[in-house]
């Protein structure tokens, strides 16, 4: 069946080069969109599912309308779908879809279905043709919890302003309801090294802010992005006495991002920062024999930084070399069954990418990693145990429209 | 000290040269006509003072949106590629590459509409003229001879 997806999408992606798509313009509707088919081949480790015997689960595909009405209100929505090894299932979803009205440069009200701000690149991170990398720094773009803040029903004021001799400022404030999919599997991928699955996600109330600094200084940026949320999962798990469901409270979900870039010709330096929180409660069922299963309580912190380096040598070719470090601790409360306990996992990747731009359309990269750590890597996908470190090869094409 | 060690350990040291390396690369020069500025064609119901004071590079990376008077800008380009080169460098600081990928940025996140492009200055002029709130590159100034235009000349650094 995955055979056949992937042979469907390949083809899709080759089809989509011959005719040549262009950006669709119906006078003031505007069409974009992407299609990427990528393969991983990982040594050690499935880095991700099947990636130690090569794989071609990794892909996107999305297409985007955007209609511009009088002056102030611009409507929009994008259709996506995706492939990362175990997780994405090539369910199409809808991405984003907002209403937006613009008053002022400065004051610009959202409403709809939003990403939430992360860091420089999280609105547009399944955009492959955006960036030399093919995975951006997991070190900060943590694949494997992105479904946890991606998106959001919410209500969104925003703006730019500008001071001369203080560059310009940009922000956005935004309050709502997570929209997290379990039919994609990225929480069920998160808990199934514990024995569970996903039956259900209930979210709460989200917030987020972003605000980034245009500095005085061309091709410098600063950011910061800020965001917090609460959300349920329910479903069956293996505890520590035998089978029965649970309800996982989510609560305090806080991840912050800080940023800089500068751009000076065909050179750009980006380092990003992340520092992550929550705390989580597992409430399980009674066993079928009655007796009762204690709660766990788990309190997570994370932090991640990157540093890369990209330069285009010419208009077909760009390369990105960084290094990035993503570090959990994880304090598990078992109750009466067992003592706090701490673990501590990290991952350190050393990336090297290279983009050949075969036109302004096509693209076609080839990455490799170096990867230490076991934070990211799955029990679960990795049956016969996880190794200290790997390395992963990355092949992809994209067309962007 | 296995391989993954090894990279660990020297690590630290392959980024730092890799930045040096990158820092130190001769960077592509800037076109010659940058610095004889280049020009934008506006229409004719947006006041030329309108460009200023916040420049003609946060009007084409979209960080504003609208003239003061409230009419949404509307972009307008060459496809020519050694003309938009000349011309994006000038006014946004970028390469043809960073601009286009910047506006991706944008309207994947769904945050606004890309910019026209047309094939000849006589159709992005044409353009400029018939859609209130328009802007966009010129090349030959003394061609442009409508009267629902004005053409501002701009220089890399100055917005005037």
């Amino acid at each position: 069946m995955r055979t056949n997806k992937t042979f469907f999408v390949a083809g899709a992606v080759l089809a989509a080069t011959c005719f040549a798509v262009s950006a669709v313009d119906l006078g003031p509707v505007q069409v974009h969109g992407t299609l990427s088919q990528g393969y991983v081949h990982s040594t050690r480790n499935h880095y991700i599912e099947d990636s130690r015997d090569g794989t071609f689960d990794l892909r996107e595909y999305g297409i985007n309308g955007t209609f511009a009405v009088g002056d102030n209100v611009t409507l929009g929505g994008q259709v996506f779908g995706r492939e990362y090894g175990a997780v994405g299932e090539d369910h199409v979803y809808l991405d984003w879809l907002s209403a937006e009205y613009a008053w002022r440069d400065w004051f610009v009200l959202r409403g709809g279905k939003l990403k939430v701000p992360y860091g420089l690149y999280g609105e547009t991170r399944d955009i492959d043709s955006l960036r030399t990398e093919v995975l951006l720094p997991q070190g900060v773009y943590i694949e494997y919890i992105r479904g946890a803040y991606n998106s959001a029903w919410a209500g969104a004021v925003s703006g730019y302003a500008a001071r001369e001799g203080l560059g310009g400022f940009s922000y956005s404030l935004q309050a709502g309801v997570r929209d997290m999919d379990e039919d994609n599997r990225e929480i069920e991928r998160v808990l199934s090294d514990r024995g569970m699955d996903v039956a259900a996600i209930d979210e709460d109330a989200a917030v987020a802010a972003a605000l980034t600094w245009h500095t005085p200084i061309e091709g410098l940026r600063a950011g910061a992005t800020w965001s917090w949320g609460e959300f349920t999962v329910a479903g069956d798990a293996q505890s520590l006495l035998g089978q029965t469901t649970y309800d996982a409270d989510v609560r305090d979900q806080i991840m912050a991002v800080g940023s800089v870039e500068y751009l000076r010709g065909a050179l750009s330096l980006v380092s990003e920062y992340m520092y992550g929180t929550f705390d989580a409660t597992y409430a399980y069922a009674p066993l079928a024999s009655g007796q009762a299963v204690p709660d766990v309580e788990t309190a997570w912190d994370y932090w991640g930084a990157y540093l890369k380096v990209d330069y285009r040598f010419a208009d077909w070719l760009a390369v990105a070399a960084g290094y990035s470090h993503f570090a959990l601790k994880e304090m598990m409360d078992f109750g009466a069954l067992a003592a706090a306990t701490t673990e501590r996992t990290d991952q350190r990747d050393l990336f090297l990418s290279s983009r050949f731009d075969v036109t302004d359309n096509l693209i076609l990269k080839l990455e490799q990693h170096f990867v230490s750590g076991t934070a990211g890597i799955f029990d679960s996908e990795n049956p016969d145990g996880v190794k200290d470190d790997c390395s992963m090869t990355l092949v992809k094409a994209s067309y962007v429209f | 000290m296995n391989r993954f060690q090894r990279l660990r350990l020297r690590s630290p040291l392959a980024l730092a040269i890799l930045v040096s390396a990158a820092a130190l690369w001769p960077l592509p020069p800037l076109a010659t006509e940058e610095a004889e500025g280049v020009s934008v064609v506006v229409h004719g119901a947006t006041k030329p003072e309108a460009l200023l004071p916040d420049g003609v590079a946060d009007i084409f990376l979209g960080n504003r949106r609208h003239w003061p008077d409230g009419t949404r800008i509307k972009l307008a380009l060459l496809k020519s590629e050694g003309s938009q080169k000349v011309f994006l460098q000038t006014a946004t600081g970028r390469s043809p590459k960073q601009f286009w990928s910047h506006w991706r940025h944008i309207v994947f996140s769904g945050r606004g509409l890309m910019p026209k492009v047309f094939s000849t200055e006589e159709e992005l002029v044409a353009y400029v003229a018939a859609e209130k709130g328009a802007v966009g590159q010129v090349l030959t100034t003394n061609q442009v001879a409508r009267s629902q235009v004005s053409v501002v000349r701009i220089a890399r650094g100055d917005d005037e």
